[in-house]
């Protein structure tokens, strides 16, 4: 664990890796055996569910913009 | 496509925004966002005195007090390291939903010749406007245009904090100061010595938006004073120069301007015992300044006393509950 901490993740930050190489490996298992097809057939409200949840994960868990440029974005006092 | 199809779409994106607009409040680093963001919840035309500034200005003028002392309804939109362009937007914002017949501006800031200084800072000021054109100014006049994104949707600036969000960032910002704070601690100053002889030349950035500051006051017949809080003028060589400088300009547009380290004796300020550091008053001395400007505004200018008023009833609560706010961290 420390190693990884040195290298700058964090426990949540491996604990995301982590489910992003499980995600990664899934959608790699189920490629081209109809896993689109499967999406589309699941009702609406599923398929938004699920687009949103990739869409935030990637703004929100994304590494880009200025706190990743900057070493530390912290407000002073005043 | 149909027009079910049409409707899912813009449902959908509708539906995403809102979500956006979640997500950015949560992770948004809200530290300072307390001063400004609550003046959104001032009811229309009801506050007749906004304070503009830097630190000096929040951290020295305590509304709540003017209010108990002397019945005036103001509220403190300054911010650490406000420069002049932030104040002028700021102002702006103010007069969208306000009509303040005084504006006490703090001319600290004359001494900062950079519009950007620095990014956190305008993001303190910029996140917390509601949007509206005037925000769209600020953003694109203070800032490069290869950083706007980062102000338009400023969850780029902040998504980096999912790591640390606690329960309170999923609640609404909140403060019972109208704007202000406190800065704890003692130092032991001395009177500043104040060369009147010495001119330096105002940084041009800074002034222009004080010149634009006066304009939009004059168009919106707004009285504009000016103030300079006190602080240990004398650690930097050339602020005084500065501040000479613009004691000339004062004089020449005849223009309000009270330099409160001249008139510290009057104010009754202990140097040696009035301050946190060299640049903030503490509690104390806030007090004193707070008291001073309060009977300066009343016995110089015609400012309305509220107190009493039906209307003004929750400045009354306000003030109970920031009465118990000061107590507690003044322990």
């Amino acid at each position: 664990m420390s190693i990884i901490q040195q290298a700058g993740l964090d426990f949540q930050n491996v604990v995301l890796l982590m489910l992003s190489i499980l995600g990664c490996m899934m959608v790699d298992q189920f490629r081209g055996k109809g896993l689109y097809r499967y999406f589309r057939s699941r009702s609406w409200i599923l398929q938004w569910l699920i687009i949103y949840l990739i869409v935030f994960a990637v703004i929100i868990f994304g590494i880009y913009g200025p706190s990743y440029d900057q070493t530390g974005f912290l407000y002073s006092n005043f | 496509m149909t027009i079910k199809q049409c409707i899912h779409t813009i449902l959908f994106l509708v539906l995403f925004v809102v979500l956006l607009r979640f997500a950015t409040y949560v992770l948004r680093d809200k530290s300072g966002a307390e001063y400004i963001y609550n003046f959104r919840d001032e009811p229309k035309n009801s506050i007749d005195v906004i304070l503009l500034g830097s630190s000096h200005m929040y951290r020295t003028i305590q509304p709540m007090e003017l209010w108990n002392d002397y019945g005036i309804a103001s509220y403190n939109l300054g911010s650490s390291e406000q420069s002049l362009p932030l104040s002028y937007y700021l102002l702006k914002e103010a007069i969208r939903k306000q009509k303040p017949s005084y504006v006490v501006l703090d001319v600290y800031m004359l001494i900062m010749p950079l519009k950007d200084y620095t990014h956190e800072r305008v993001h303190q000021v910029v996140d917390n406007m509601e949007w509206s054109v005037n925000k769209i100014d600020a953003i694109t006049d203070i800032i490069s245009s290869d950083e706007w994104i980062y102000y338009f949707l400023n969850i780029g600036q902040y998504h980096s904090r999912w790591t640390e969000v606690t329960k309170k960032d999923f609640q609404r910002i909140k403060s019972v100061t109208k704007g202000s704070d406190f800065t704890q601690g003692h130092t032991k100053l001395k009177e500043p010595v104040w060369r009147k002889d010495e001119k330096v030349e105002i940084p041009k950035m800074p002034l222009s938006y004080l010149y634009k500051i006066v304009r939009l006051c004059k168009e919106n017949n707004i009285e504009l004073i000016f103030t300079l809080m006190p602080y240990a003028v004398d650690t930097h060589k050339e602020h005084t120069g500065i501040f000479n400088s613009f004691e000339e300009i004062v004089v020449e547009n005849e223009w309000d301007y009270f330099n409160l380290i001249s008139l510290s004796k009057e104010i009754g300020l202990d140097w040696s015992k009035d301050f946190a550091e060299t640049q903030h008053v503490n509690p104390n001395g806030s007090r004193k300044v707070t008291k001073y400007l309060g009977k300066l505004l009343r016995n110089c200018y015609q400012i309305t006393d509220h107190r009493g008023e039906k209307e003004y009833q929750s400045w009354n609560l306000n003030f109970d509950a920031y009465f118990d706010y000061r107590r507690k961290i003044l322990v």
